[in-house]
């Protein structure tokens, strides 16, 4: 990657994915000569050229909580949770999870949600909450 | 060449180890050598090695090759700067012991010197910056996912889910090895720990809670790292190297844990066992990585001394506790005996193998397994060491 002044660097899958979350979308990179999605964490691998941009349906389950009491920045009045969500495309994407605090746990079905524009959240999937009565 | 060891640890020391700021990376480097080389009963120009481990937490400019020059050295045939987070300490020996086997140097000075704490800054401050887990720029300050706990957390919580733990699965580890902690003089925690004060510790990122985590201290560690012909000169008995072995898998930790994957964890245990013609069972005593309670139950299972899932009722019943059949931490480790990074298990398989550890010493002491890991379970060393040159 250059980051000369005379040729400008092609963006980033990372930075596109950053853009379409600007835009309140979630999507997940899918390469169609592998015939699959590359994780997040390693999408930067490729060249964004090769990617397919496919939006997600936001479904997925949660598969992984931390719960920070601690606080770390300003910005973060704990309690607060960081959640690890495994997306129905394969992927996991980290996040934060809404909902009462009881009815977070993992193996719960979530979806993705944007309470503001371009931030990503998830929240209980409706059906889910039919089944915990 | 299972059966022959590779190298000789000939001497290692410590600075003083402090949980208060105070010492500079060199001077606590210096002072760890200087301790090293008095035990070892070595003179200086007989080092011909220096293996220089960088704390990932440090600026790059911390422990560079010039630091050669602060030390009485003679010429050198070997001076490197190591740095692989968690493993970093390992992976040091590592180097020195395929050095000195290869006849590239005789004796090899490994030293890691460390400062999370700071007049600025607890440790805890000083490990919060955001976890690297998305690789997208930014990502983890959204949430604000932060330090090693926050991936260690999302760990451990999976682990959790998969083998439906509750809240005391953790707090018989951190209790286990608070027991080894009250025989060892210099653990930072020796009072007797109950399974009700460990549950009333406040979360620091739940589930893992205050007692779930590493004590960091600064100092520094040093290790003389010799070849098995020049072993002999050395003034107390030498520990040898037999076996040794790194694991990075291709799939992302966090990932495996979610998916039910496996980390490099397994391929570096068998490796280090192989090489040293050796198998589980004969392992006597365990040295672990464990900066996080979960940690170290993780890595019970993943190098393969207890079955996947087994490690929490295992740890439970007593079997990694003075008396129990795998002996682990027995200096209380990072939880209770004191946090130096990769430098913890290492120097206390050393004193376990050496058979100096006082009233802790374990018995079956002939192998020990030592471990190293780092970036949330992503980077794994390990190290099979004994006090016999040979093995039959």
């Amino acid at each position: 990657m250059s980051d000369t002044m005379q040729s400008p660097a092609p963006m980033l899958p990372s930075e596109v994915f950053l853009q379409f979350i600007e835009a309140s979308e979630l999507r997940a990179p899918f390469v169609e000569e592998r015939g699959e999605y590359l994780p997040y964490h390693e999408m930067d691998r490729v060249s964004n050229e090769d990617i397919d941009w496919r939006v997600c349906s936001g479904k997925g389950e949660l598969a992984a909580m931390a719960v920070f009491h601690r606080r770390y920045s300003p910005d973060f009045d704990p309690p607060y949770n960081v959640a690890l969500i495994k997306l129905d495309e394969g992927l996991l994407i980290l996040s934060s999870v809404i909902g009462e605090p009881g009815a977070l746990r993992t193996g719960a079905r979530v979806c993705a949600a944007f309470p503001r524009a371009g931030h990503l959240v998830f929240e209980l999937d409706a059906a889910n909450r039919k089944e915990q009565p | 060449m299972p059966g022959k060891a590779k190298a000789a640890v000939i001497g290692w020391g410590t600075s003083e180890l402090s949980r208060k700021p105070g010492g500079t990376i060199t001077d606590l480097a210096r002072e760890a050598i200087e301790n090293a080389v008095v035990a070892a009963g070595i003179d200086w120009p007989e080092i011909d090695g220096l293996i220089l481990g960088q704390s990932d937490i440090l600026e790059r400019s911390a422990l560079s090759a010039t630091f050669r020059h602060s030390l009485d050295l003679g010429n050198l045939s070997l001076l490197t700067v190591s740095e692989a987070k968690g493993t970093t300490v390992l992976q040091a020996i590592q180097q020195a012991s395929l050095a000195v086997h290869a006849g590239m140097a005789r004796t090899v000075v490994c030293v890691f010197s460390d400062t999370p704490i700071s007049a600025a800054a607890s440790a805890g401050e000083t490990f919060a910056r955001p976890s690297r887990i998305m690789n997208v720029n930014g990502w983890e300050e959204r949430y604000g996912c932060f330090g090693a706990i926050g991936a260690y957390a999302l760990a451990a919580s999976a682990y959790r889910a998969r083998y439906g733990l509750d809240d005391e699965a953790f707090g018989h580890y951190a209790i286990a090895c608070r027991k080894w902690a009250a025989l060892n003089p210099r653990a930072l925690f020796q009072e007797n720990l109950t399974m009700d004060a460990y549950l009333a510790a406040p979360f620091i990122a739940e589930p893992l809670r205050l007692l779930d985590c590493a004590a960091p201290v600064n100092g520094a560690a040093a290790f003389i790292v010799s070849s098995i012909d020049a072993a002999p000169r050395a003034k107390a008995a030498p520990v040898f190297v037999h076996g040794f072995g790194q694991g990075h898998n291709k799939e992302s930790a966090l990932s495996a844990l979610c998916n039910g994957g496996q980390t490099g964890a397994g391929p570096a245990a068998a490796k280090a066992l192989a090489m040293a013609g050796v198998s589980h069972r004969d392992i006597g005593i365990c040295q672990l990585y464990d900066a996080f309670s979960f940690s170290g139950l993780y890595a019970l299972e993943a190098f393969g001394f207890f079955p996947p899932g087994e490690a929490p009722a295992l740890v439970a019943a007593g079997e990694t506790s003075p008396g129990g059949a795998l002996p682990t931490n027995t200096g209380g480790g990072h939880l209770s005996g004191y946090y130096l990074q990769g430098a913890t298990p290492l120097a206390e398989a050393l004193v376990q193998a050496r058979g100096s550890a006082g009233a802790r010493q374990v018995e079956g002491n002939d192998l020990v397994f030592v471990s190293n890991s780092g970036g949330c379970l992503e980077y794994h060393a390990t190290l099979v060491v004994s006090r016999h040159a040979r093995l039959s």
